[in-house]
């Protein structure tokens, strides 16, 4: 199986868009206003580009198989 | 103003049911399928507005804005959340579609009960989520029944503004089910943003436009407090914002109602793209009002007042546009909550043999008494509007750990779903409603909440035995490498 490498991009630029964001109001250097509010529209920016690196290539939708499709309201289990 | 007004609320409450039951027109069959998930013909316009209406609740188009303008520093958690909020949904949408199509899935519970193999742990997840999140619904009505109670100088009674929304929202909802709801959430997406784009530049123009707004913004609520001292209320915000998108049913089931794969991820885009939106308007409107007319308290009342202040004759806009977001809302939260009690209470422990016309049926009569109890609700006026919207998102994100590990995670196991979910219920309420949590916001009891989740969850399915490889593989394997 070949390996995805924008998977891994995918998780990178998440984790790095979680961590500037939740440390912004640490950061020393935004302290005024216009600092504020710089860096949340950038953060949205990076947040979204790091959903569509997501959805078109870390993470695409995936092969499946509808075969064994049910009935509504088919139990699927032993219990 | 007062007879134009309520000549557009005629007409909105008119056209809104009118076009709920066009939709009933437009379904497959009278099939349960239809009612709770449209068939499975749903595009991503439908997805994504459905999901962005119900976000932007009356609480949204009053409350929320109150808060950002009373502090729009710490409400840029809020702005991190509705980004980060899309990431959730694809991460379960993507399988979850496949599972519920394959299995003709219509709520979470659906999926939880089947891969965990406990009909009581779906059963219990559904009826805890359907009591904490219940009480929501009648927020809905509450905002538009005091907005014009107040627009009409009192004349007309709170009560009256509340039945008629009610009325209107369950009728259409009981008709046309999930399809009815998602049409007129398109409808009410539209008046919202139609609405503020209209109200931004008004308020901005009253300001004195956007230089001044800017020069003008007070450091005290528009920057961080120094030495770290809004971290804490930023990450909430987030938290609550983020999860709230996944893990609510009246929003989160969108994601099982797509026709193809490829319609939840331009769904989840678009949806990326709305709910941004929504946070961009709520900033302007904010840092807008806080320089135009500041000192309004309580904070949810200063749309209003910069309406009666600036433009009175937008009044009757503002009404209809707290009455879209409240109606798109409430209807969503009644299918939601219909769908869980119908399918994961009554079809699978009361009556395992109940007919789709029995269960069709059913979900009508009880989507029929959930209008009715959020009515009783908000006639009875509970008198903290935030703490039943915060409480019902913070639980029901619960479920969202379990449900991630049904669809990746082949090590989960049912005591671990038990622990995870039954911790982190009972560790959100303890700090919701009985002590004071430590994190302020929010989303600081669901934060605790999920931290104690995510540990048990984990802890106790490796410890205990794996479920057997050819269960799972009916989950998990059905997608290929």
């Amino acid at each position: 199986m070949e390996k995805n490498v924008y998977k891994t991009w995918t998780w990178v630029l998440e984790l790095v868009f979680l961590f500037l964001a939740f440390t912004a109001p640490l950061n020393p250097l935004i302290t005024t206003k216009v600092g504020v509010y710089y860096w949340t529209f950038a953060m949205m920016g990076l947040g979204t580009i790091a959903i569509l690196v997501q959805v078109f290539k870390g993470l695409p939708p995936e092969k499946y198989s509808l075969e064994g499709e049910t009935k509504m309201g088919e139990i699927h289990r032993e219990e | 103003m007062l007879a134009v007004t309520l000549i557009l609320l005629v007409i909105y409450l008119g056209f809104t049911l009118a076009l709920g039951w066009w939709a009933y027109s437009k379904r497959t069959g009278d099939t349960e399928a239809e009612f709770f998930v449209t068939g499975w013909t749903t595009g991503f316009i439908g997805i994504s507005f459905s999901i962005a209406a119900t976000f932007a609740s009356a609480g949204y188009v009053m409350g929320t804005i109150g808060v950002f303008y009373g502090n729009p520093a710490a409400l840029t958690g809020y702005a991190f959340g509705t980004t980060f909020a899309p990431f959730l949904l694809w991460i379960i949408g993507r399988r979850l579609w496949v599972l519920g199509r394959k299995y003709r899935y219509s709520t979470y519970g659906d999926l939880l009960g089947d891969f965990y193999q406990s009909e009581k742990l779906r059963m219990t997840i559904a009826i805890l989520v359907s009591i904490f999140f219940a009480p929501y619904l009648a927020v809905n009505l509450m905002g538009p029944g005091i907005l014009l109670n107040q627009a009409s100088g009192g004349s007309i009674p709170y009560w009256v503004g509340a039945v008629a929304m009610a009325c209107v929202g369950t009728i259409y909802t009981i008709r046309g089910g999930m399809r009815a709801v998602v049409w007129t959430d398109i409808l009410q997406t539209l008046i919202m943003v139609v609405g503020f784009f209209v109200l931004i530049f008004m308020v901005f123009g009253a300001a004195g436009g956007w230089g001044k707004v800017w020069a003008d913004l007070p450091d005290k609520i528009a920057a961080y407090k120094p030495g770290g001292g809004s971290f804490w209320i930023v990450l909430s915000w987030f938290w609550i914002v983020a999860f709230m998108q996944a893990g609510n049913p009246d929003r989160a089931f969108r994601l099982l109602i797509a026709k193809d794969l490829y319609s939840i991820r331009k769904g989840v885009i678009a949806s990326l793209v709305l709910l941004n939106l929504w946070t961009t308007i709520a900033f302007l409107m904010g840092w807008s009002l806080a320089v135009g007319i500041p000192g309004v308290t309580p904070t949810d009342k200063v749309v209003g007042a910069a309406i009666a202040k600036f433009a009175p004759f937008l009044m009757p806009m503002f009404m209809i546009m707290v009455w879209a977001g409240g109606m798109s809302t409430l209807d969503s939260g009644m299918i939601g909550l219909g769908a869980m009690l119908t399918k994961d209470v009554y079809r699978r422990n009361i009556n395992p043999k109940a007919t789709e016309k029995q269960v069709s049926n059913l979900s009508r009569i009880i989507t029929l008494a959930c209008g009715v109890f959020a009515l009783v609700v908000a006639l009875l006026r509970p008198p903290t509007l935030w703490f039943f919207i915060a409480g019902a998102a913070a639980v029901a994100m619960q479920w969202i750990p379990l449900m991630i590990g049904a669809l990746y995670w082949k090590r989960a196991t049912t005591a671990g779903a038990w622990a995870g979910f039954l911790s982190g219920v009972a560790i959100t309420a303890l700090f919701k409603y009985v002590v004071a949590c430590p994190i302020p916001g929010p989303g600081g009891a669901p934060i605790l909440g999920m931290v104690a989740n995510v540990v048990l969850f984990v802890v106790v399915s490796m410890a205990t035995t794996p479920m057997d490889e050819k269960h799972v593989a009916l989950y998990q394997g059905v997608f290929r490498k």
